[in-house]
């Protein structure tokens, strides 16, 4: 009996050490954490098409408009432009009946844009710049004419005095978890390469 | 004279790069002083390290850190953690948080939220907020520490840009529970790994000894048990003799 109360004893004890165990002084550090800014500039297209005369958009005819996006933000970012095509009248109204298909958009960097319709019925397109922007960089030009298709002689009356209006609509995300970003403030899915490269977008995604 | 002006131009340029690169490479380290019973740290408590300056939503960010004891005994260094300033008033920004020991995976939580506090991923049960047991150190030893942070992306809009937020990190230090023979090679550094998973660093609560109280006197009254019955299975023997 007395052996085995020293056992119990003994076992007691060592598993008194184990909680006795000595603790020091602790030392707090703070580290900052700090997010930086997303932000991009698109400038005036060069040529502002509703101010030119009437007479000068025939059927056929090329204006040169031009315009591209600036990253002014502290990340690196993924551009998309929405574009919206239409004919207005004289008081800014748009003109019903005329078709904005007869408004053809040219650039000459197509390989650095992706053009996404949006298939709802509307006239805009949306243009996702392929490539992301660095801090302080530029997109190639999302324009670079604007072309009058050949309206049929017919429904000429319909577009006399009528002027063009392109209004675009540029927005960012960040490229950090891009393909994440793109999916969630854009609602699209889209494919990237190993380099951050956009492949496509859309329904023509292989995710 | 223009010459010399030149070349001190040069020289100092020199000098000053050479300063950039030293301070650009100075690793957080934080040392177990053994004669002051207390941490010192290499760098300025209040700038440890810079690692998640700049971070955005859904990207992950490293903070390299060194912890090393230079007391005679072993110890066991734990560290806990806090967002003390959330980036948003009102906010909740969510960070997920991973450690790296010497380059292996050992402990995976979140941090932040409505109360900023420390979660133990891999043991839900733990209360908020408790340390982590990061090292078992002997004398002299070190361990290169890699705190991995992501910045969720889902917790974190358009109006967490350009904003200010802080983290606490509070390290500590007791004495080593199994104290390894001096002089020979210590196994605790691989106690708490398992290569290539994530798991839970068990016994992260050893501050607590209360769970320590129940257990013992488990023990001492079935070993009590233990001895009653043997004694009445001894004494009924001789009796029965």
């Amino acid at each position: 009996m007395l052996f085995i109360l020293l056992g119990v004893c003994t076992l007691g004890d060592a598993l008194g050490g184990t909680w006795a165990a000595r603790s020091y002084e602790s030392l707090s550090v703070q580290t900052p954490v700090t997010t930086n800014t997303l932000s991009i500039q698109m400038p005036q297209l060069q040529m502002n098409l509703t101010d030119k005369p009437a007479e000068s958009l025939v059927p056929g005819a090329v204006l040169t408009a031009s315009t591209h996006v600036f990253n002014d933000g502290d990340y690196e970012e993924y551009v998309r432009v929405k574009i919206e095509k239409a004919w207005i009248d004289g008081n800014g109204i748009s003109a019903a009946g005329a078709d904005s298909d007869y408004i053809t958009l040219h650039t000459d960097h197509a390989s650095d844009w992706i053009i996404h319709d949006t298939s709802q019925g509307s006239e805009a397109s949306y243009y996702y710049y392929t490539k992301p922007i660095a801090k302080e960089a530029v997109t190639s030009n999302i324009i670079d004419s604007v072309e009058i298709g050949n309206i049929p002689s017919s429904e000429q009356n319909l577009y006399n005095k009528l002027h063009v209006q392109l209004n675009l609509t540029a927005e960012s995300v960040q490229r950090i978890a891009g393909r994440e970003a793109i999916r969630y403030e854009w609602n699209v899915p889209c494919t990237m390469d190993e380099n951050g490269q956009l492949l496509a977008v859309g329904d023509a995604t292989t995710e | 004279m223009i010459r010399k002006f030149t070349a001190f131009g040069l020289g100092l340029g020199m000098l000053l790069s050479l300063c950039t690169t030293a301070f650009a490479e100075t690793l957080p380290t934080v040392t177990f002083d053994g004669n002051a019973e207390k941490f010192i740290s290499n760098v300025d408590i209040e700038h440890f390290g810079d690692a998640f300056e700049g971070i955005a939503p859904g990207e992950t960010r490293t903070q390299d850190f060194t912890i090393k004891n230079s007391d005679d005994q072993s110890k066991d260094i734990y560290f806990s953690a806090k967002a003390l300033e959330d980036l948003l008033d009102g906010g909740s920004a969510y960070y997920f948080i991973s450690f790296l020991r010497d380059g292996q995976p050992f402990y995976r939580g979140t941090l932040g939220g409505p109360n900023g506090a420390l979660t133990d991923l891999g043991a839900p049960d733990t209360p908020l907020g408790s340390p982590v047991l990061l090292a078992t150190l002997e004398n002299g030893e070190s361990c290169e520490m890699s705190m991995i942070f992501t910045l969720d992306g889902a917790s974190t809009g358009n109006e967490y840009q350009a904003k200010d937020g802080l983290f606490q990190f509070t390290f500590s230090a007791s004495d080593a529970i199994t104290p390894a023979p001096t002089g020979t090679p210590t196994p605790s550094r691989t106690t708490y790994t398992r290569p290539g998973t994530i798991t839970t660093a068990k016994g992260v609560k050893t501050f607590d000894s209360a769970p320590l109280l129940p257990l013992c006197g488990l023990l001492l009254l079935s070993l009590i048990g233990f001895a009653v019955v043997n004694w009445d299975l001894i004494f009924h023997r001789k009796k029965h003799r």
